[in-house]
C-alpha cells in the first residue's frame, strides 16, 4: 500500500464510481462528504511512511507509486496540503444540495481533488501543469451545464489554461538549462519570460483575467467559485514548486519585486472593477482577482534567501476564510439567482444584474446578509473570518513596503464600495414593500452556519489559525 | 520498426503542417475542417517521429485521429439533434459552422502569411535554442503555434476554438518531443488532446440537449 494510491487513485476511483451513481443525487452528496473528510482525516492523523494498524491488520504507507517510469510521491510533509484539499472539498460538497450544483458536482469535485494532489506528487513536478490542464478539461461540464449554450467565459477559461500548459513544460526544460548554465543570460530571460507568461495565464493576471469576470457571471455561481477556489490552490502548489526547485529564482529580489508589481496590479484592477460593477457574479470575479493579487503579494514578501519565504504562513492561513467567503457568497448569489424573480429559470448572467436584483434583499434577507459577511470578509472587515489574516498581511506588507500595504488597503475600499453599491441596490424600495423570509428552510441552515463559521473565525481566530501556522510548519519543515 | 529513419520527411511534414493549418484557418464546413486536422495529424506523427521511437511517435497520429473522430461524431449528432430538437433561441447547425465572405478569408491568408513571415524570421533562433532538432520541425511546429493562436484570436466558434487549441498544442509537441522523451509525458499529453476533443464533442452536444436537472 502507498500514499498515492490512497490519495490519488482511490478517490479517483471513487469518483467513477459516484459519477456513475448520479441519479441518486443526495446519497452521492453524502458519500462524498464522507469520503472526503476521511481522505482529510487519515492525512492529518496516519503518517505517510510509518506503519498502519487496523486491528490485528499491519499496513505500511509508503511515499511513492511508479507510473510508466516516473513517480508520485506523497511525502509526510505533504499531509496539510492533503488536509486542506479534502477538508476544502468536503467543504463545498456540503454545500451542493442547497446549492443545486448538479449531479456532476460531487463526482467531478472528487476528481479534480484527486487530480490536484496528483499535480501536488508528480515528479518531476512540472508534469503538474499537465494534471491542471486536466482539471480544466474535466471541470468543463461542471461550468456549462447540459442544456446551455457554451458562455464566452467557458471557451476562454480553457483556451487559457490551455495555453498555459505548454508554456509551463516548456519554462521547466530551460531552466534545467540554467540550473547547468547560470551564467546564460539569454537562458534566463527566455524562461523568466515563459514562466511569467505561463502563470499569468494560470492565475488570470492581467490582461489574460477576462474569464473570471465572465464566468462568475455565465455559470452557476457555487459552481464557479469552486472552481475558482481549487484551481488557485492547486496552482499555488505549482508556484510554490517552482520557488522551492529553483533556488535562484527564490534567491533573486527581482522575482519578489516582479510578484509584488503584479501582486498591486491585481488589488488595484480587482478592487476597482469590484466597486463599479453592476452585476453580483461579476463582483465575485474581480474578488477573486483581487485575491490572487493578495496571494501573490503574500509570497512577495519574502524575503528573498535560501530558505522559502516564511510569509508562506500567512497564504497558507488565508485558504480558511477564503474557502469560506466564497462558499457563502456562492451560495447567496445562487439563492438570489434561483427565485430571484419567481420563476426559476432563466440564464444567471442577466439574473444576478443590478437591475433585476433591486429590492429583492426585501425578499431574501437572509441571503443578502450573508453576502454582505461574506463580502466584508473578503475585504478584511474587522470580526469577520478575513480580518485577522488580512491585517497580518497587511502588517508584513508596510513593514517591507508602504506603498504595497497602501495598495492593498485600496483594493479592500475598491471590494467594501462594490458590498456598499450591492446592498443599496438589494434594499431599494419604498417603505410599502414588505420583508419577508422567501429562503428555504435548508438554505436558513446553511446561512446560519456559514455566518456562524465566518463570526467565530473573525473573532476567535486563535482557535483556528494556530492549526494552520501548524500546517505552513510540517509542510515547510521538509522543504527547503 | 524502430529504425525508420523520418528525417527525410521532414520538409514534406513541416508543408503538410502548413496547409493543414492555412486550410483550418479558412474552410467553413466542419466535415472538411475535420478531414484536415486527421492530415495534419500526419504532419505532426512525421515532425515528431524524427526524434521519438515509432512507437511513441503513433501515439500522436492515433490520439490525433481519435480526437478527429469523437469530434466527428459530436459534430454529426449535434447538427442532427438540433433539426430535430430546435431548442428555442439556439439556431440549428448546418454543415458550415460560420459564414466568412470573402474579404474575410482574404483577410485571413494575409495573416497567415505575416504569421509564416514571423515563423521564418524566428525558427534559426529556437532551432539554436533547441538541440538536435531539425529546422523543419521548428518550421513545422512554430507554423502550427502561430497559426493556431491566430486562428484563435479570430474566432468565438466552439469547434474552431477546440481545433486551434489542438493544433497549437500540436506544434508545442513537435518541439517538446526534442527536449523530453517520456512515456508518463507522451501519455498525459495524448490525454490532453482527447480530454480536449471529448470537451468540445461535450460543448456541442451541451448546447442541443436538456440538461439533467
Amino acid at each position: 500500500m502507498n500514499a498515492p494510491l490512497v490519495w490519488i487513485v482511490l478517490p479517483g476511483v471513487y469518483a467513477a464510481i459516484l459519477f456513475l451513481m448520479r441519479r441518486w443525487g443526495r446519497a452521492v452528496v453524502v458519500m462524498g462528504i464522507l469520503v472526503s473528510i476521511l481522505l482529510a482525516w487519515l492525512a492529518w492523523t496516519e503518517p505517510i511512511g510509518e506503519t498502519l494498524i487496523l486491528g490485528s491488520l499491519r499496513i505500511k504507507l509508503d511515499d511513492t507509486l511508479f507510473v510508466l517510469g516516473r513517480r508520485f510521491v506523497l511525502r509526510p510533509s505533504d499531509a496539510p496540503v492533503l488536509t486542506m484539499i479534502y477538508l476544502g472539498a468536503a467543504f463545498w460538497f456540503g454545500g451542493a444540495t442547497v446549492a443545486r450544483a448538479g449531479s456532476f458536482f460531487v463526482p467531478i469535485g472528487l476528481a479534480i481533488a484527486a487530480l490536484l494532489t496528483a499535480a501536488i506528487a508528480v515528479e518531476p513536478f512540472l508534469y503538474a501543469a499537465l494534471l491542471i490542464e486536466l482539471v480544466t478539461i474535466i471541470s468543463i461540464p461542471l461550468i456549462s451545464p447540459l442544456g446551455r449554450p457554451v458562455g464566452r467565459g467557458v471557451l476562454r477559461y480553457l483556451t487559457f489554461q490551455t495555453l498555459a500548459m505548454p508554456l509551463i513544460l516548456f519554462t521547466g526544460w530551460i531552466l534545467a538549462g540554467v540550473e547547468a548554465s547560470p551564467a546564460d543570460s539569454s537562458l534566463v530571460l527566455h524562461g523568466n519570460i515563459l514562466l511569467a507568461l505561463g502563470f499569468a495565464f494560470l492565475l488570470a493576471i492581467f490582461p489574460f483575467h477576462t474569464w473570471v469576470p465572465m464566468l462568475a457571471a455565465e455559470s452557476h455561481p457555487f459552481v464557479a467559485a469552486f472552481i475558482f477556489y481549487i484551481l488557485s490552490l492547486g496552482i499555488t502548489f505549482l508556484g510554490i514548486g517552482f520557488l522551492e526547485r529553483y533556488l535562484w529564482l527564490r534567491t533573486s529580489s527581482n522575482s519578489y519585486a516582479l510578484l509584488q508589481f503584479v501582486g498591486m496590479l491585481m488589488v488595484v484592477l480587482g478592487g476597482l472593477w469590484a466597486a463599479f460593477q453592476v452585476h453580483l457574479g461579476r463582483i465575485l470575479g474581480y474578488a477573486v482577482l483581487m485575491e490572487t493579487g493578495l496571494s501573490l503579494l503574500t509570497v512577495s514578501i519574502g524575503p528573498a534567501g535560501e530558505l522559502l519565504p516564511p510569509s508562506l504562513e500567512i497564504l497558507f492561513s488565508s485558504m480558511l476564510p477564503r474557502g469560506l467567503a466564497f462558499g457563502i457568497w456562492a451560495l447567496a448569489l445562487t439563492t438570489l439567482a434561483a427565485y430571484g424573480d419567481g420563476d426559476g429559470e432563466g440564464e444567471t448572467e442577466e439574473r444576478l444584474s443590478f437591475d433585476r436584483m433591486r429590492g429583492k434583499g426585501r425578499k431574501f434577507p437572509i441571503a443578502v446578509g450573508l453576502l454582505m459577511m461574506a463580502n466584508l470578509s473578503l475585504a478584511g472587515f474587522p470580526l469577520l473570518a478575513g480580518f485577522p489574516v488580512r491585517l497580518a498581511l497587511w502588517n508584513a506588507l508596510a513593514q517591507k513596503s508602504v506603498l504595497a500595504a497602501v495598495v492593498a488597503l485600496l483594493g479592500s475600499v475598491g471590494l467594501l464600495t462594490g458590498c456598499l453599491r450591492s446592498l443599496a441596490i438589494l434594499t431599494a424600495g419604498g417603505d410599502e414593500v414588505p420583508w419577508t423570509m422567501t429562503e428555504q428552510w435548508s438554505e436558513r441552515i446553511m446561512f446560519f452556519l456559514g455566518g456562524l463559521a465566518l463570526l467565530l473565525v473573525g473573532i476567535l481566530p486563535q482557535w483556528f489559525l494556530p492549526a494552520l501556522g501548524r500546517m505552513t510548519q510540517i509542510y515547510l519543515s521538509s522543504h527547503p | 520498426m524502430q529504425s525508420l529513419d523520418f528525417q527525410f520527411l521532414a520538409l514534406p511534414g513541416a508543408v503538410l503542417v502548413f496547409i493543414t493549418a492555412l486550410l483550418l484557418l479558412s474552410v467553413q464546413d466542419w466535415r472538411i475542417l475535420l478531414a484536415m486536422l486527421s492530415v495534419q495529424y500526419i504532419g505532426v506523427f512525421i515532425l515528431v517521429a524524427i526524434q521519438w521511437p515509432l512507437m511513441m511517435a503513433l501515439t500522436k497520429l492515433v490520439s490525433g485521429w481519435i480526437c478527429v473522430a469523437v469530434l466527428g461524431m459530436a459534430m454529426a449528432s449535434s447538427v442532427e439533434a438540433s433539426r430535430e430538437n430546435h431548442v428555442e433561441g439556439i439556431q440549428p447547425r448546418s454543415q458550415r459552422i460560420s459564414s466568412h465572405s470573402f474579404s474575410t478569408s482574404v483577410f485571413r491568408l494575409v495573416a497567415a502569411a505575416m504569421i509564416a513571415l514571423v515563423v521564418l524570421s524566428l525558427a534559426p533562433a529556437v532551432s539554436r535554442l533547441v538541440p538536435g532538432i531539425q529546422y523543419e520541425q521548428v518550421i513545422g511546429a512554430l507554423i502550427l503555434m502561430g497559426l493556431g493562436l491566430l486562428h484563435l484570436g479570430l474566432t468565438a466558434n466552439t469547434l474552431r476554438v477546440i481545433l486551434a487549441l489542438l493544433t497549437t498544442l500540436s506544434g508545442f509537441e513537435i518541439i517538446y518531443a526534442a527536449v523530453e522523451v517520456s512515456t508518463l509525458v507522451a501519455g498525459l499529453l495524448a490525454g490532453v488532446s482527447l480530454g480536449l476533443a471529448m470537451v468540445g464533442a461535450y460543448l456541442f452536444v451541451a448546447a442541443t440537449v436538456k440538461g439533467e436537472g
